[in-house]
């Protein structure tokens, strides 16, 4: 069974990270936004573990500790504190009242991991599934819309191999399409008559096939009110028209939660290459970072010792991707593995003006890279 | 009388910890002080601002320590730099931090700089001098200029950082301490 942790802090933030940092593992988040709250979710929930905020409004975090260990039912429940006041007097104070242990933000998700894992027997969220859906994967996406125009846009812009597109105009298709084959991704528009997309919403939701299927709204970017609407039925996320579909792409990637380290990491006869595509931003270089060291691990494992780093397709040499590189690299010579590059005159150009990599070598083409190990 | 806790030295080293601490913990990103300038009691008002680069619509978080010694620590930046920053802390692409709006970009600053003055209090906190944060709150608006009374005495450090190529100013104020 999983286990269940209860996040207590009045910043949404601290709630999205703690849920972020707990998403590898086989956990289930609840939250709540002050003490009370979090008491009542705790009586009602009986959670494994409290990570709790000092600083709330409504009931704060030691008054909400009092309350907990003078409850019979509730003192056994081990709590976390997670506070930005780390003077000693505070600790002490909250210590005598009986935590298990504190951390001081800022914070790093090891740390939470680390002191949570000593308390709660964590496992990993892959021992208890099945294999996680890969990008490579077939997937399929409905969109429900009565335009076939933006349907056939649909089709045309979603470039990601071995997903397909279908297209249905209205509410009963819909339905009896999902009662044949259950799609991995729902788009429906916002703008069909008679508030079908709330009520397809609310039957798609209450059926068992679809309960869990993403369901994203379309709508016209200026529509604000139509967004709110969509979000506070429950839409996974709304997407505006005109359609930014690379970022279209990475909101299924996300809702479907695949696993997309072979866009990065590929293993080539004796080769492990890293590449950083085009259009890398921060979010990105955290989601390669995510997959570094279990596929450095096993390029180790399997008795290579070359990496290639791809960089030819970047386009926007900043410091988060030259911090990526280095650190790579370091990992690369603890490993005793040799690393090349392949560039080209413009990355070329931008590696010079950092201190880090104006030495390195940058080969035309991948071949290039790879003959020249032998050099 | 009044006199000085920290020595001018002391406050820049525990502010610039406290922005590189979380800027490299929680957002994953260096970030490099440019600029100190530092107006002690009187002169505060007269004593020129450092400029932010900016075009446009600012953002203002303000966070208060209280206690032992007393004062406001601001963060200021342009509103589509706290946008990237949220996204950041979140582990969000920017267009779903805007979509989600102001609420969620308030709620991500607001925890910044409660990190952020958190840091700076508890290094003083370690010196001897206790005190505990207010609730963060922001300000938006294309021109802010935050001054300080002229009858109260206090000390104004601004410092400045940057993080690739974007800019903030991080405004302490602080109360001498009365005697």
């Amino acid at each position: 069974m999983s286990l269940k942790i209860l996040t207590v802090d009045d910043s949404k933030s601290v709630r999205i990270i703690i849920k972020k940092v707990f998403k590898a593992y086989d956990t289930i988040i609840l939250e709540a936004a002050n003490g009370l709250e979090g008491l009542a979710t705790a009586n009602k929930e009986k959670p494994d573990l409290i990570i709790l905020d000092v600083t709330m409004p409504v009931m704060d975090g030691i008054e909400m500790l009092t309350k907990l260990k003078s409850n019979n039912d509730l003192k056994q429940i081990p709590v976390l504190m997670l506070t930005a006041e780390a003077g000693r007097e505070n600790v002490l104070k909250i210590a005598k009242i009986g935590i298990r242990d504190y951390i001081v933000k800022p914070f790093q998700a090891d740390v939470i991991i680390e002191k949570a894992g000593r308390i709660i027997d964590l496992k990993p969220k892959e021992e208890k599934q099945k294999r996680q859906k890969r990008i490579g994967d077939e997937a399929t996406v409905l969109v429900v819309d009565d335009k076939p125009a933006i349907i056939k846009q649909i089709t045309n812009g979603l470039k990601i191999k071995n997903w397909s597109v279908h297209g249905i105009a209205s509410q009963g298709e819909a339905i009896d399409f999902c009662q044949k084959q259950i799609p991995d991704i729902i788009i429906i528009s916002l703008l069909l008559p008679e508030s079908t997309a709330i009520n397809l919403f609310r039957l798609l939701r209450s059926n068992n096939k679809t309960k869990y299927t993403p369901i994203f709204g379309l709508v016209v970017k200026t529509d604000k009110e139509q967004i709110a609407s969509a979000k506070e039925t429950g839409f996974t996320t709304v997407i505006t028209k005109p359609i930014d579909f690379p970022d279209l792409e990475n909101r299924i990637i996300k809702a479907m939660n695949l696993d997309t380290s072979e866009l990065y990491y590929n293993f080539e006869e004796e080769f492990l290459i890293i590449k950083i595509p085009e259009g890398t931003t921060d979010a990105k270089i955290l989601e390669i970072n995510k997959y570094r060291n279990q596929k450095m691990g096993s390029a180790v494992d399997r008795g290579l010792n070359k990496i290639i780093f791809d960089i030819h397709e970047m386009d926007n040499f900043d410091t988060n991707i030259m911090k990526f590189l280095v650190e790579s690299m370091n990992v690369c010579k603890e490993l005793s593995i040799s690393y090349n590059f392949v560039g080209n005159d413009k990355v070329n150009k931008e590696a010079k003006n950092y201190e880090e990599s104006t030495n390195w070598v940058l080969h035309d083409s991948l071949s290039d890279a790879k003959s020249s190990f032998n050099d | 009388m009044s006199t000085v806790i920290f020595s001018n030295k002391e406050i820049k080293a525990m502010a610039v910890k406290a922005v590189q601490d979380v800027f490299s913990t929680m957002l994953c990103r260096s970030v490099k002080h440019l600029e100190s300038i530092i107006a002690n009691k009187t002169d505060v008002n007269q004593t020129p601002r450092p400029t932010l680069k900016s075009n446009g619509l600012m953002i203002a978080s303000c966070v208060g320590y209280l206690g032992d010694v007393k004062g406001l620590v601001y963060i200021i930046l342009e509103n589509d730099f706290a946008i990237t920053l949220s996204a950041s802390l979140l582990g969000l692409e920017k267009s779903e931090v805007e979509e989600e709006g102001d609420e969620l970009i308030n709620d991500a600053i607001g925890e910044i700089s409660n990190m952020i003055t958190g840091t700076f209090k508890n290094q003083m906190s370690d010196k001897g001098f206790q005190c505990n944060l207010t609730v963060p709150s922001i300000l938006r608006g294309e021109k802010i200029t935050i001054d300080s009374p002229a009858s109260e005495t206090v000390d104004r450090f601004f410092f400045r950082f940057e993080s690739h190529g974007r800019e903030v100013v991080l405004d302490i104020v602080m109360k001498p301490f009365d005697e």
